[in-house]
């Protein structure tokens, strides 16, 4: 790792040629040092929660509806540290990474950026040690579309002169200059003259893709969501991008908060960065550790799913899998607006026993990782309470989707 | 390079073949554009072998779902399908004879699909081969119950609705729908995983031999795509189904499928044995494809992208359409476009060197705890 560090200081120092372009530009080469960076607490979220009203204003204001989309989720994230959420669409992820970089207000619940609650820093702002400001320069996005998210009418340059124009404001026109073509080749756009004169149509999806990280980098930010940016790439590209994230994340150390619908990408991604998987369910973690048990070793029965769900390339073993069973009692998603009583997996676990339909798990210890499963603990009332017998089979599935 | 007669993809067939349900002989789309001329399919050659899973893959772009449009005649203006696409029907001495709808194929033991009359065309799309899109679960009629739309679809073709409900009932076993229940409700009362099995259901109402899937499970969550995968294997054995299942998704495929076509720049690159072409692909694109998608438990430290990009439709390589990204390319590849044929027994590739990219692309597909090297 250090030997890393050093050589990208070296190389942004040998680059940095304008006068005026300080450290600033650098998050490795912050005056903090980078060695103790790692550990330190960059964003905490502390028992968050997204609550929506559905329908038009007079139907929120007249029925007591709720859709949980977020519901008591609590996460640390450090320095150059990286978090994956993994979870079927509906369970919540994007949701709550947007309300983990502050771009969705949560109903309750606390996120803090280095020790400062965003919301009161955005509410009180005379009362704040970081400015609201300097808080949503410190946490940015990539969206999943990359072709949505660049303004087709204006060339390559000017999308990325413009994060320049707002918060570098020291910047002269030839240092901004520099500055872009400096973080194109960053992002593997060469030669960076060339991109930087073209508008997002002459670009490949991929070549977009890059162009929304580097607009990202060049914020200079503690914190990158990712939502879903991989997804809209061609297969062969993926991992492409997914090592010049990597790569760039070495450099930057910037921190991420990755979504993503797929395990094996998740996977990657946590293996080669040393981060985490968040398994979420219907708005909260159910499970959240490093990749290898998560995979290999999953303590949370909806992480079995998951892993049952992601087919294996190789064809022998694929070949095996699929006469298995789905490790479920039931396959469908139960409808968010009326989650389930105690644990919200319980209809559809197949290790489910009455203690599961009573009371809520939070998130213990397994000894590998963290599952809100009781099954992590080995005196819990759940071992001595009886299996349950009201087996939903397929009909019954179908039955909770009659209802909505 | 000795073609494989009885192997290869491209063994002409003058005798029908009966293990062959479709063939298709120089298929080519083309689109006129404003730049040029765009060849969204490009003189395709692929035989399709009855009650097979055959899964066609390639990344978005290929022209793989023009592909499936082509084998029902069913490119959409201004696109121009040529070439010949030929349908065998099940020989009429196999006993079970019953027509069920309109179409007739007469005596005839090959039918030229693309030499149909609009009317002949509109029964052998249903009757023969169907269809199945993707997201096609948001096509039903919003002010419809699913029952009308099977019952809709079996007048129009002028079968016997009771004996085709009686299918049906079948069908929704063996998808693990309940038949009073589904059928009596709106579209927006049910689930996309019921939409997109009830409406494969609707797909094989009138006993199609072939069914077309373009992105089956493409919109659907990760548990649900992987039982109806499950559910597909049981539906071909239960109702003797030909299924051609065109994915993006090489692991989708790996258990599912008896062979696999790949698809790059709107050819076959390589076609065969699912398990001979997953383990040791001869085509380098195949190869590289196979480095650069992570799988739920492969070594990660192989894992490479396919450098450069996807070729655009007004302007394909020339000779093999691969060679600008292709690590083992030479003179020839540039000059000379390579043809589908035998590298391995049941399976064919479109490159004159599959030795060598057997050699220098390395893949694997080992799980990473045994950490042997392929």
């Amino acid at each position: 790792m250090s030997t890393d560090d050093s050589t990208a200081d070296d190389d942004v120092a040998t680059e940095d040629v304008a006068p005026g372009d300080v450290t600033a530009d650098e998050p490795a080469a912050d005056s903090t040092g980078d060695s103790g960076d790692d550990g330190e607490t960059l964003l905490s979220v502390e028992d968050l929660e997204v609550h929506y009203k559905p329908g038009n204003l007079i139907e929120r204001y007249l029925s007591d509806r709720t859709i949980k989309a977020v519901d008591g989720v609590d996460f640390e994230l450090e320095e150059n540290d990286m978090i994956i959420l993994v979870g079927e669409s509906g369970c919540g992820k994007t949701t709550l990474g947007k309300a983990a970089v502050g771009l969705e207000q949560p109903t309750d619940g606390t996120v803090e950026y280095r020790g400062q609650d965003i919301w009161d820093s955005k509410n009180n702002p005379r009362n704040a040690d970081i400015e609201w400001g300097e808080i949503r320069r410190a946490m940015q996005v990539i969206h999943q579309d990359p072709a949505n998210a660049l303004n087709s009418s204006r060339r390559v340059r000017s999308i990325l002169a413009d994060p320049l124009k707002k918060y570098r404001t020291e910047l002269g026109s030839e240092e901004r200059e520099e500055t872009i073509y400096r973080y194109l080749e960053y992002v593997d756009m060469m030669p960076p003259e060339d991109y930087a004169d073209r508008y997002p149509h002459q670009l490949s999806g991929g070549e977009k893709q890059r162009i929304t990280l580097g607009r990202a980098l060049l914020m200079n930010p503690d914190v990158i969501l990712a939502d879903e940016a991989i997804s809209a790439l061609d297969v062969s590209l993926r991992v492409g991008m997914m090592d010049l994230i990597l790569d760039l994340q070495k450099m930057f150390k910037t921190s991420y908060i990755f979504i993503s619908h797929d395990l094996a990408n998740a996977r990657y991604l946590a293996k080669q960065a040393g981060g985490r998987i968040a398994v979420m369910y219907l708005g909260r973690i159910v499970e959240i550790g490093p990749p290898d048990e998560i995979i290999h070793n999953p303590s949370h029965p909806y992480t079995e799913v998951l892993r049952w769900s992601t087919p294996t390339i190789d064809p022998d073993i694929a070949k095996e899998q699929m006469s298995e069973e789905p490790p479920v009692r039931q396959l469908d998603v139960p409808d968010p607006e009326d989650p389930p009583s105690g644990c919200h997996f319980h209809p559809r676990c197949q290790y489910a026993r009455e203690a599961c339909t009573a009371e809520d798990p939070e998130l213990f210890d397994s000894g590998t990782t963290e599952s809100a499963c009781f099954r992590a603990l080995p005196n819990h009332e759940y071992w001595d309470s009886p299996e349950l017998t009201d087996v939903p089979d397929d009909e019954a599935v179908e039955a909770t989707f009659a209802d909505d | 390079m000795a073609i494989d007669q009885s192997q290869s993809a491209t063994a002409a067939t003058d005798e029908p073949d009966r293990d062959i349900i479709m063939s298709t002989r120089n298929v080519r789309v083309s689109f006129d554009m404003s730049r040029g001329q765009a060849w969204v399919l490009n003189d395709v050659d692929l035989d399709i072998r009855r009650e097979e899973i055959l899964a066609v893959v390639g990344e978005s772009g290929s022209g793989k779902s023009m592909f499936a449009a082509a084998l029902m005649d069913a490119v959409e203006d201004p696109g121009v399908l040529t070439g010949e696409i030929t349908y065998y029907p099940e020989d009429a001495d196999d006993g079970d004879t019953d027509q069920i709808g309109t179409f007739d194929s007469g005596t005839d033991d090959e039918i030229d699909v693309l030499g149909m009359t609009d009317d002949e065309l509109q029964s052998f799309r249903w009757e023969q081969v169907s269809m199945v899109f993707q997201g096609a679960m948001n096509s039903f009629n919003p002010t419809m119950k699913l029952r009308g739309h099977f019952q809709e679809t079996v007048q129009a073709h002028n079968a016997v609705l009771d004996e085709r409900m009686d299918h049906v009932r079948d069908l929704f076993e063996a998808l693990h729908l309940d038949f009073d229940r589904v059928m009596g409700s709106y579209p927006h009362e049910l689930s996309g995983g019921i939409k997109q099995r009830a409406l494969i259901a609707l797909s094989l109402v009138l006993e199609p031999e072939v069914l077309v899937m373009d992105e089956p499970t493409a919109a659907l969550d990760l548990l649900m795509q992987r039982s109806i995968i499950s559910m597909l294997q049981d539906l071909r054995d239960e109702f003797d189904l030909t299924i051609v299942f065109i994915t993006h998704d090489l692991p989708l495929v790996g258990g599912l499928s008896d062979r696999i076509a790949v698809m790059y720049a709107f050819e076959f690159a390589e076609v065969g044995n699912t398990r001979t072409l997953l383990k040791d692909a001869s085509h380098p694109y195949t190869r590289a494809l196979l480095r650069s998608v992570p799988s739920i438990d492969s070594d990660l430290d192989e894992m490479r992208p396919i450098e450069g990009q996807r070729p655009d439709p007004v302007n394909i390589p020339n000779g093999c359409s691969f060679h600008p990204r292709c690590p083992i390319a030479d003179d020839r590849c540039e000059i000379e476009d390579p043809d589908l044929v035998g590298v391995d027994e049941d399976l064919a590739a479109s490159c004159f060197y599959p030795d060598q990219s057997r050699e220098e692309i390395p893949y694997t597909l080992e799980t990473e705890q045994m950490e042997s090297d392929l």
